[in-house]
This record gives structure tokens, sequence and C-alpha cells, in this order.
């Protein structure tokens, strides 16, 4: 799991270290540098699937991009690198970018590697390392500044080799973390009634490549039923006409009407939360970054899938990272805390703010009553001043 | 920094019971406790809790909004809201016990859970016998006087 993420010279981010639990919640002001964050992860989340292209490409998230290099360095001051770095448990992972090169670092309590690259990098230079383990055994590591290989250096015994193995599965063990984060960014949805398997990019976010996800893992539409059941009282299936390659994606409610029909033709909310589940759901994924999960969803709803998500972090170990601008997105959260269904330390929540340039990132802690350091107070600024116009209260 | 135990007196004021000025200065008590650096303190479960659900589910839109207020940014608020949970609330000494009325006696029990804690009530029987105990105790219009 993905325990911290450390971003400087991003965009509104001059400098950052934000801790993260299963489930991390960013509220704050619209424009405040929320989803920042998110896209600071998938840039270096680019940088590992592609080194070799120019800089300005590994801003280009697929489902937006975000202009190159000059772009996104904080206040514009291009002689600054923009850093991203990944933590785990005991490993970090991380990359300073600059117009030409980049700096690579990974660090662990075993062993800390970093090489300076040129961009492009077709990632064939190989730059050596060495390890001894508490046994006095050596170890060679080569490393690309992405792939480790480790092998003994003197002896091959079964044990050096199987301790070689051990070892290379560690060292790697945060790039292939990375490569595995998974997004659910604002424009997202199904809109056509049937889909055929399309070619998957890295990041596969339009509604093709979704749909493909759903097709292509026979668990993936009973898993998802099983939550829309949940949240809407809907299934969900998919319908694959006999001697053809399209899919159809379908819901049918339970109780009342009973009447199958295409998803496409669903409520807009229904459509939402199968992309989402559609993604949380993947069997290769940890770690979905959800843009505003409450985008069409109605509040009764929102509670409920908040319930459903805080179940699937808990229950499936999925790394679930929001951003939100809905007060009761976060207070279903907090209630599922007082219900003792999250544990408080299973929940950060964080206030994103903007001082002038830069985005202040403030944790918020959760008590084990569902309290939050703070309260909802940055939902309700807007709101009291409409209740002091309704009670003509004066300032 | 102070840390008060208010009295129901808080939503008969935000029901409007006392009209409309009241209901303001009710409205206005939980903005400003939520801008300043008090606490108040509140048994979970309790009549206070109570009434703040009978506020929430309010079909008065005014109430209903005070009600929100309230819980967004006092009750969710661990800066500014002690939550006590009832089994772990200070026993009343016996002398108090008899000369409070029952349903007040959760109001003593959280001040005495809480050092310092100032008891704002406007019942004022209740509140000679608070005083009379070596207690912090305000009236209503003192704690508005004083505090806001």
């Amino acid at each position: 799991m993905l325990t911290k993420l450390t971003v400087e010279n991003f965009r509104s981010i001059e400098k950052c270290d934000v801790e993260l639990a299963p489930i991390t919640i960013f509220f704050g002001p619209t424009s405040a540098g929320k989803s920042t964050l998110f896209y600071a992860l998938l840039v270096l989340r680019n940088f590992i699937l592609n080194p070799n292209q120019a800089v300005d490409g590994l801003f280009n998230l697929g489902f937006q991009n975000l202009g190159g290099f000059d772009a996104c360095v904080f206040n514009h001051v291009l002689s600054k690198m923009i850093g991203v770095t990944a933590h785990f448990d005991g490993h970090s992972y991380g990359v300073n970018l600059r117009k030409t090169d980049a700096d690579i670092f990974q660090n662990s309590e075993l062993l800390r590697m970093s090489a300076k690259v040129p961009l492009p990098y077709n990632a064939g230079q190989s730059f050596p390392f060495s390890y001894t383990d508490k046994e006095e055994e050596e170890f060679t590591v080569n490393w690309n500044g992405f792939a480790s290989t480790v092998a003994p250096k003197t002896t091959a015994t079964p044990e050096a080799q199987s301790q070689a193995v051990n070892l290379a599965e560690a060292f790697n063990g945060p790039v292939e973390a990375i490569k595995s984060v998974d997004v659910c960014p604002h424009r997202r949805g199904f809109f056509k009634p049937s889909y055929s398997p399309a070619p998957l990019t890295p990041t596969p976010t339009s509604e093709d490549e979704v749909a493909t996800l759903i097709i292509n893992d026979q668990n993936a539409p009973p898993r998802i039923s099983i939550n829309t059941v949940e949240v809407f009282d809907r299934d969900f299936r998919t319908y694959t006409p006999p001697g053809t390659a399209i899919t159809f994606l379908q819901t049918t409610e339970q109780k009342d009407a009973r009447v199958p029909g295409l998803l496409v033709n669903d409520g807009f909310g229904v459509n939402q939360v199968v992309y989402m589940l559609s993604k949380i759901h993947r069997p290769d994924v940890e770690t979905v970054l959800i843009e505003e999960p409450e985008i069409h969803l109605h509040p009764t709803v929102i509670r409920k899938f908040a319930r459903v998500l805080s179940h699937l972090a808990t229950e499936e170990e999925k790394q679930l990272i929001f951003t939100t601008h809905s007060e009761q997105f976060l207070l279903s959260v907090l209630a599922c805390v007082k219900e003792r269904l999250l544990r408080p330390a299973q929940v950060r929540c964080y206030h994103v703010a903007r001082d002038r340039k830069k985005t202040v990132f403030t944790h918020e802690p959760v008590s084990d009553e569902g309290q939050i350091s703070g309260g909802l107070s940055s939902f309700m600024e807007g709101e009291l001043q409409d209740i002091k116009s309704f009670l003509s209260v004066s300032d | 920094m102070a840390v008060f135990v208010l009295n129901e007196w808080l939503w008969a004021d935000s029901f409007g019971d006392n009209g409309a000025e009241r209901q303001k200065e009710a409205f206005n008590v939980i903005v400003k406790l939520a801008a300043s650096e008090h606490q108040i303190v509140v048994i979970v479960g309790s009549r206070f809790d109570e009434k703040a659900w009978k506020l929430c589910k309010s079909t008065n839109t005014n109430v209903a909004k005070i009600a929100k207020a309230y819980f967004n940014v006092l009750r969710i608020n661990s800066n500014r809201c002690l939550l006590l949970k009832s089994e772990s609330v200070a026993e009343l000494p016996e002398g108090l016990s008899e000369s409070i009325k029952d349903d007040d006696h959760y109001l003593v029990r959280a001040q005495l859970s809480v050092n310092g804690a100032v008891l704002v009530t406007t019942d004022e029987p209740l509140r000679n016998v608070v005083m009379q105990a070596g207690l912090n105790c305000l009236s209503r219009d003192e704690f508005l006087l004083a505090h806001f």
C-alpha cells in the first residue's frame, strides 16, 4: 500500500508530504489543488511506463493533457525540478524531472539506489549496486532505474539464489505497485448500449476501455453487481449475443420494476458507479484514485456508496484515494468510523486550500467517535451565509 | 479557552419557541462557538443530543438549517465538541444528586467530568444548586454577554 506521497514543484504544490491510509479523502474549495496530488502520482507512473519520451509527454495523462513541463512546474520557474516520490512500507521510489534529464531514486532499508538519466531515456543503462545480507552474502544488483536483477556475487548456493529472487522482488515491488495505480477521472461513464473489446492503454479511462475491462474479466460483472444492488437495488449484467463480439451492459431494478434495461438508459449515477466499481474491482489494481465519487449521486446513494467503498477498502484490501466536494460523502465515511466499520487509522482526511500560489494540505484527524478536527466547516461557509440571510442575522 | 456545558435552551431557542430574536441568537452562538477557541461538552445520546436530533428532523427550513450548522461546525468538530460516553461520565455526589432534577443530572455530570467546565443554563434553581456546590455556572444572558 502507498503510505505517503511527496510532491515538489508540481502545479500549485510547492512541497508536500501527504501520508495515505486505506481510505484517504482530500476536501476543500474548488481549484485548491486536490487533484494535483493525483496527477503527480500519474506523472510518476507515466515515467515508469514509458521513460523513452520527451519530458512533456509525461504530463499527458491520457484522459487529460496537462500541457507539458513548462505548464506544470510550480510558479512556471523552468529551472526548478518537478519531484514525485511514492513511499511504501520500508521503500520509496521517486523521480526528479527536469527539461532534459531526471534523477531516479529508490530507497529502502536494504539499499539506496539513484541514477541520473537523460530524457528521453530508453531504460537501457545498467547501474550496478552491491548489497550484503545478514549472512555476509554479497549480491550484485543491476538496476536500470526501474527494474532490478539480483545475483549472488560469488557463490551460487540454492540459498543465495533464493535470497536473490527475494531481493529482486523487494526491489521491484515499489515500481510494480506504482504501475498498478488506477484512476477514475471526473470525465467518466458509459454512453453507448454495447461495446466490443478495445485495445487497452496503460491508463484505461475511456468508456470503451473500461467496458473492455468488464468484458475481459468474468468476475467483474458479478462483483460489480453485488455492489450496485447494495447501493441502488439494481443488479448489473453483461449480455453477449451468440456469435457476436459485442457486449451489452445491463441493469435490472430488483424490488419494484424488475424490468431489465440498458445501463445507458439507467440513471447517470448508476452509470458512474459502475464505472468506478469496474476500476476498483480490477484484480491487478490495489490503489485507485477517484475524483469526486459523489458526482450525479443523490445524498442517500452517496451514503450507501461510501459504505460500500469502506467495505471494499477494509475487506478487499483496496486503497481508495478520493477528492470530494461532498460533505455527505465525508460524513458517511465518518459515520462508518463511528459505527466501527472503519478504524480511525484506516481513514485520513486532508483539508486542501490555497495560500496564495501554494496548495496547503492540512491533516484533519478522525476520532473513534467519527469526529473530525475542524468539523465540516469548510463545506458550510456559503450555507452559513444563506442561513444568516434566512434568519436576517447580521455579522 | 473555556469549556461549556449548554443546557437545552439552545434547542428551545433554535426551534423558535422563544421568538425570532432568540432563534437568531442561538444560530449566532453555534457559529461563533465554532469560530472561537472554546469547546462544548456533549454526552453521546443524552437529552441534549436527542433534542438536536429533533431539530435535524424539523420540516421548518430555518430550524433544519440551524441543526445542520450545529452538526457540521460543532458536533462533528473534535476541536470544538468534547464527546463523552455515558458510561464514562462522572457520578454526582450524593448531596447534589438529590437537589437536582433527574432530567438535569446529565448536565452536571458532564460538567464534573471536565475540569473547569462551565454550565450555561436558563434554569435558575439549577444554577443556584450548582453554584452553591462551588461549580462554575452562567445564565444564558451572562454567557452571551461575556462571550458573544
